[in-house]
Parts: C-alpha cells; structure tokens; sequence
C-alpha cells in the first residue's frame, strides 16, 4: 500500500494552476480602485467638520424618532388606545 | 506555503486597514495563484474557481477597514474561499465527482521537460488529479489545505470549523483513502506490465 507520506508528496509535486492573467489583473485592478474610493471616502469623513457630522447624526436621529413615534401612533389607534 | 513571516504580515494587515492598495498588492501576489488552486481543486472547474476568487478578494476589499490588527491574512483568505464554495456548492447543488474534466484545469507555459518526463510526470500527476477530485469534499479540502498550502491542521480546522482533533482524523482518513484509491488505480496497470515481462 502507498504509505500515507507518499501521498503528501505526490500532493505537493502537483503542478501550480495558473488563473488567467488577463483575468488576474481585471480583479486587481477593481480591488485596488476599490480600496482606493473607501480610503478617499475615510479621508473625506475625517475631514469633514465636527458640526457636519454633528448635523448629520441629529438628522438620521431625528428621522428615526419621528417614524418611531408614528409606529407606535398607529399601534396605539389600531388597540384603540390613542 | 507562504514565504511571509508574521512581523511581515502585521505589517501589512495595518497597512490595509489603512486603505494601502500597494499593501493589497502584496498580499494579491502571495496568495492569488494559491488560492486558485485551492478553489480549482475544490471545485473541479476554472471559471468557478475565478468567480469565487474574485468575491474573495473583494470580500478583502470590503472588510480592510473591519480586519483585526492580528489578523492571520493565510486563514482569513482561505476561510472565506472556502466559505464560498460551500455556499455555491450549496445553491447548486453540484455534482461533486466530476474528474473528467480535471485537464482543463492545468496550467500553460510551464517549463518543458522531456517528452519522455512529461509522459511520465504527467501520467502520475493525471492519477493524483484524478484520486483527488474523486474523494469526498471534506477530505479533499482538508488534503489542499495541509498537504499543499502548507496550513497547519490547526488553522486547516478554523479554516473548515472543526476541532483540531478533528481536522487530524479527517487527514488521516483522507491520506488512508487516497493511498487506497491511488493503489487501486496502480494495480492493473502492474498486472498488465506483469504479462508483458512473464
């Protein structure tokens, strides 16, 4: 019986499979102007002054608690609570 | 099996957390080819292996900022790879022992030996390639994973969510096989030769 280290051997004498090049540097290529846009994306977030953020955390909030506020509206007149 | 040490390594897993796409080069050099090959084997077919190659790196892409300093970039990669094909396998329900199309999978533009080497290198190697795509999933991932990637069965079990106790068994039992298998295939042809010389 092949003893079960020839096995590994042979595993490791396989020949190394090569992707398409042209392929290879497509997704190269699309990875790399990704990582650039969200680095550009961080650079502008950290730029961007403290009372933008601020103004733009106050309006997501905001929205959220007026749809909020008008789920439980609805809750309370469906119970015939409100 | 990987020539980064681990200082390398950190090194560059803070690079890409900091959005370094010539970081993201380094590591597309070391694991692209070896990746593919760990995709192709597993899945028996090229274009598959690409496609999932590709989700893989962008899923990379997608997750440098997320990366934990101490991320292993070898297992991380091959985590996701592998999660991939698990899910594509799921969703397709693909038929798991298609050998005969293996050839397709090999690659162009190494160098030439001998043609009496290349017979009989290429023999041998058609009979590994074949007993390998042969063998159930699990074994033959964990066989890609330790025996030609390099993987310690440590990370090969977080790679394939099983305990390292686990991932031993599960080698031993796929070399076992194989050995078995690759004897089986050898055993007629001996026979044959045999004849010939009585």
């Amino acid at each position: 019986m092949t003893a079960d280290e020839d096995v590994l051997r042979e595993l490791r004498r396989l020949p190394a499979l090569q992707p398409d090049e042209v392929w290879a540097d497509r997704v190269r290529a699309r990875c790399r102007a990704a990582i650039a846009r969200r680095h550009l994306q961080f650079e502008r977030s950290k730029r961007a002054p403290f009372s933008v953020r601020a103004l733009e955390s106050a309006l997501v909030g905001g929205l959220g608690l007026i749809y909020l506020s008008a789920v439980i509206n609805d809750v309370l007149r469906l119970y015939g609570i409100g | 099996m990987t020539c980064m040490d681990r200082d390398s390594e950190l090194a560059l897993v803070a690079r890409l957390r900091a959005g370094d796409s010539a970081a993201f080069d380094v590591v597309y050099e070391e694991f692209n080819a070896r990746l593919f090959n760990f995709l192709a084997r597993l899945s028996r077919r090229r274009d598959i292996a690409e496609d999932l190659l590709e989700e893989t790196w962008l899923r990379l892409v997608g997750q440098t900022a997320a990366l934990r300093s101490d991320t292993r970039l070898g297992p991380w990669l091959f985590t996701v790879a592998r999660n991939l094909y698990v899910s594509y396998r799921r969703s397709r329900l693909m038929e798991d022992s298609s050998a005969g199309g293996f050839i397709a999978l090999w690659a162009f533009g190494r160098p030439q030996p001998s043609p009496f080497e290349a017979t009989a290198a290429s023999e041998a190697e058609r009979r590994v390639e074949a007993v390998l795509g042969t063998l159930p999933v699990a074994y033959r991932e964990a066989l890609l994973l330790v025996g030609i990637e390099g993987l310690r069965p440590a990370e090969a079990a977080a790679v394939c969510r099983i305990t390292p106790e686990a991932m031993r068994q599960r080698l031993s039992r796929a070399r076992a096989l194989m050995a078995q298998r690759l004897d089986n295939m050898s055993a007629p042809r001996l026979a044959a030769l045999r004849e010939v010389v009585t």
